[in-house]
């Protein structure tokens, strides 16, 4: 990502708990400021700073679990576009700025712009079809829940924290949306042998006792 | 599949389908199913090392994970009957190995073709609770295998208290995850607890046996695992 992308980061310690959350947040609302906001390139080698990232899924329909398959130019597949939250205008590619404040609880938000990385933009579906946008922006109600993250992630210091986000396929217009072939279950996407290594993390979530038979 | 084989489900739309011992297991879309254990302290998690855990896996383990064979699942359905030795009645100094199935393997290795009707008869259709008992068990024994190596206090009361006020179960200490390979159920031993299984003066005095891994390490260092990536409202 481009390292002038000013990315929402916060320190660790606000995600040891949900008592080290409110504390954190109280402290902060003192002084009248509710979030971080930092470059990339310096967060990104800051083993104390979270960045918060968006893990983006389109799903085909409320009633299975299935989600759209992106298969990358480098061959990895994945299911969900990370998106680094951004307070700013999004500009750079891989971030995503959302109408929320403040954090404290949980925030909610119903307008959420993002400018898609390059990989998924280069990206196609199962059926070849081609990513449809290039920025995006899209009404949809949905809350971050925080600090209820899904999973930390990070190659070098897991210095980030997931938050996962489905977006239903209706919302979308255009004949790739709707083709089933498009999409994909989780513990059959986690099989592919070449599935994004992020996506192994944030899919690994899945709680996979309510699918036993 | 053989008993003391792991278990493994199969992802049949949309749902898993335990593999019965009598099955030929595919190559695609099969899972074999673990249990992890995460001894969780306020700052982190109590590592064990190879000297104590006895697993002949690595030199240090920060969490045990051990797989659900289907001798395992059979050893819990059998658990306290009039045939078998009740659970409570598990000593150190009769624990053979670090594996609960290991305390009835005669006994199913006799009579396997009862040990299969049982699997495919009970186990498969109550497989959740099975597990959530085998984790019980499993960890009950594990207890008694680090005792017997490394000689700290045996609280039998305390694993009463984990079994009576179903610590091991869903929702409350024990969440579900997976991997490519495998469907995983991680118990993590409450921060109040651990100290009670094996004394902080204890872990103190015998580095030898365990380390302490603080978050701030395990962040770092151990973040492969999903079940070192404790959810918060566990915390």
């Amino acid at each position: 990502m481009d390292p002038r992308a000013k990315v929402l980061a916060f320190p660790r310690k606000a995600f040891d708990s949900y008592s080290s959350w409110c504390d954190y947040v109280s402290a902060w609302r003192k002084l009248g400021v509710y979030f971080a906001v930092t470059e990339h390139a310096y967060a990104e080698d800051c083993p104390d700073l979270l960045q918060c990232l968006i893990f983006l899924r389109i799903k085909y329909d409320n009633k299975r679990n299935l989600f759209h398959v992106f298969n990358l130019p480098d061959g990895r597949k994945s299911c969900g576009i990370p998106l680094h939250i951004t307070i700013e205008n999004a500009r750079f590619p891989g971030t995503a700025s959302l109408n929320i404040y403040p954090f404290y609880k949980h925030s909610e938000f119903n307008k959420f712009i993002a400018v898609f990385p390059e990989e998924y933009i280069n990206s196609h579906s199962n059926t070849g079809a081609k990513f449809p946008f290039q920025k995006y922006e899209i009404s949809l109600e949905w809350r971050i829940l925080f600090p209820y993250y899904s999973c930390f992630w990070g190659s070098k210091y897991n210095n980030h924290v997931v938050f996962i986000g489905d977006v239903l396929a209706e919302s979308f217009e255009g004949d790739q949306w709707k083709d089933q072939a498009n999409y994909c279950a989780i513990p059959d996407l986690l099989q592919e042998p070449n599935i994004d290594a992020l996506d192994i993390r944030v899919l690994g979530r899945t709680n996979w006792w309510n699918c036993l038979r | 599949m053989e008993l003391f084989e792991v278990v493994r489900a199969v992802y049949n739309h949309p749902s898993f389908d335990i593999v019965s011992l009598d099955q030929e297991v595919p190559q695609r879309n099969s899972f074999m199913l673990g249990m992890e254990f995460i001894f969780s302290t306020t700052d982190g998690v109590l590592g064990i090392k190879e000297a104590a855990a006895g697993l002949g896996e690595r030199d240090f383990y920060p969490s045990i994970f051990l797989p659900i064979t289907y001798a395992d699942c059979i050893a819990t359905c059998l658990k306290g009957t009039a045939v078998w030795v009740p659970v409570e009645s598990i000593y150190p100094s009769s624990v053979p190995s670090p594996f609960f199935r290991d305390m009835y393997s005669k006994f199913i290795i006799e009579n396997s073709e009862h040990a299969a009707f049982l699997f495919d008869t009970y186990v498969k259709y109550n497989i959740e609770s099975v597990i959530e008992d085998c984790i019980l068990y499993s960890l009950w024994y594990f207890y008694a295998w680090l005792r017997k190596n490394t000689g700290c206090p045996y609280n039998k009361k305390t694993l009463m208290y984990i079994r009576d006020n179903h610590l091991y179960m869903q929702g409350r200490y024990l969440i579900a995850y997976m991997t490519p390979t495998a469907l995983v159920s991680a118990f993590f031993v409450p921060a109040w607890i651990t100290p009670r299984l094996i004394p902080r003066k204890f872990i103190f005095n015998h580095p030898e046996y365990f380390k302490l891994v603080p978050k701030s390490e395990l962040f770092i260092s151990c973040m492969d695992s999903l079940g070192l990536q404790p959810r918060l409202e566990l915390v």
